[in-house]
């Protein structure tokens, strides 16, 4: 007999489903973060979860859920940066991440939304790492600095850098188009 | 550690919504994770003929999945254009699959104008006779459920009580002690957690603030802090705005800038009831 604390198939993959509908969009943007192309992030995506459903029965409360979703993130991404896990890609759809926004009419923020990205595209990866976790997923500097192995002055060297960059190229974009002829 | 500029806060979260899946993508991606997932666990799906893999082409595995899985979203496109979306809403007949009938909603909720499919969708049952589980329609990001929800879209925050009283990166319990059922262990709570929310995420965006806050309340009293309290305590007070209680909508969002400085969902959480034709 099946102990009821035991799991079957079916429930298990409820939970899966439970976590997938919470979770996708940050795995996904996670795996952008980790410098993904956007077309393996479908596959890369899929990946994480699998190992979510394999080890759900580890996870350890004490931790972060965000966090332990990033490592895995980060093991996979690695993998298929490796070209472990290369495949040529997939029949999912792909060249539409700015649906969402375009699909609200909201040009101004697609605007914004391509500033960025032009501007993260300037960092080297480990800068844009740091200052996307802290800006784009809200972590703090300790916990960047544990899901990335790295000090936590140097979190906070390459996040001031990357902020004083980034509202450089803001206010750039946001200075008021003077006419030549005015002062 | 220097502030962020409200022009640059903007873009980031413009930036954030830019990187959303498609709600297509969401559906296709947890077909195939839903296939592959039952692989794994039972080893013989794939003789039940059940639809399909969208593959990791790498691993070669599921050849006759794929094409399955080509065949239903081609016939889910086909019945979008064809029958139009209200039949398309009231589900795809079951051998199409997890993929179809994400399909459907998603294409119907488009056309609604809403990104953030989260409905119930109860337990279906293949062609083959097993039960897949069911795909409740994947959520979009609370940003989504907010932009899209104007009523909601400027909330931001959550309940008093459960917020913490001071300043700290993480919130603590409410002053009741929340009842958390020692017989579930960490992944179960997690699980049970992300369910919660979902559901409440589902009532805000079906307009039901009263459950929605019905949920974020059973999600206080049943984990207190728990793994997903940031999230919940954003859904609570966009459902408080929602319910027209404006002043505590912004009360708890100024909590939730407290409790939750470094969030991506306080910019969010700023807006929310903050404009004067929000209601009181």
């Amino acid at each position: 007999m099946d102990d009821e604390h035991t799991p079957g198939r079916e429930e298990r993959l409820s939970d899966l489903a439970a976590l997938y509908r919470e979770q996708h969009d940050y795995v996904a943007r996670v795996l952008r973060h980790l410098g993904l192309d956007a077309a393996l992030v479908d596959d890369a995506l899929q990946e994480v979860f699998l190992v979510v459903h394999r080890r759900l029965a580890d996870f350890d409360a004490s931790r972060s859920l965000r966090n332990w979703l990033y490592g895995i993130a980060r093991r996979v991404a690695s993998d298929y940066r490796r070209g472990t896990r290369k495949g040529n890609r997939p029949l999912l759809l792909v060249a539409d991440h700015s649906s969402s926004i375009q699909g609200r009419d909201e040009g101004r923020r697609m605007e914004s939304a391509r500033l960025v990205e032009q501007y993260l595209a300037t960092l080297d990866a480990g800068k844009r790492r740091v200052f996307l976790l802290a800006e784009v997923e809200g972590m703090t500097a300790p916990e960047i600095a544990q899901v990335e192995g790295l000090n936590v002055n140097t979190v906070y060297a390459r996040l001031r850098a990357a902020r004083i960059g980034f509202e450089r190229t803001i206010a750039a974009q946001s200075a008021p188009k003077r006419a030549p002829w005015t002062a | 550690m220097d502030r962020m500029t409200t022009q640059g806060r903007d873009a980031l979260a413009a930036y954030r919504e830019m990187l959303a899946l498609e709600p297509r993508r969401v559906a296709r991606n947890w077909a195939a994770i839903e296939v592959r997932a039952g692989d794994e666990t039972s080893g013989d799906d794939a003789a039940d003929g059940i639809l399909a893999v969208v593959p990791t082409p790498a691993r070669g595995r599921n050849v006759i999945g794929v094409a399955a899985a080509v065949v239903a979203v081609l016939a889910a496109a086909v019945a979008v254009i064809t029958v139009g979306p209200h039949l398309i809403n009231e589900r795809v007949p079951s051998a199409s699959g997890a993929a179809a009938s994400y399909e459907a909603i998603e294409v119907d909720e488009a056309q609604a104008g809403v990104i953030d499919p989260e409905r119930p969708a109860p337990a279906r049952t293949d062609s083959g006779g097993a039960t897949r589980v069911a795909p409740e329609p994947m959520p979009a990001p609370a940003s989504q459920v907010l932009i899209d929800q104007p009523a909601a879209a400027a909330v931001l925050g959550r309940a008093p009580t459960e917020l913490p009283a001071k300043t700290s990166s993480k919130p603590k319990p409410p002053k009741t002690e929340p009842v958390v059922d020692p017989e579930l262990d960490a992944a179960k709570r997690l699980v049970a957690e992300a369910k919660l929310l979902g559901r409440a995420r589902a009532a805000l965006r079906d307009g039901d603030s009263g459950a929605a806050l019905a949920a974020t309340d059973e999600h206080s009293r049943r984990f207190g802090a728990g793994v997903l309290a940031e999230e919940i305590a954003f859904v609570r007070l966009s459902a408080l705005c929602l319910d027209g209680r404006a002043a505590q909508a912004r009360a708890a969002a100024l909590s939730f800038a407290r409790a939750y400085p470094g969030s991506p969902l306080a910019a969010r959480a700023a807006r929310t009831c903050a404009s004067d034709d929000t209601p009181e």
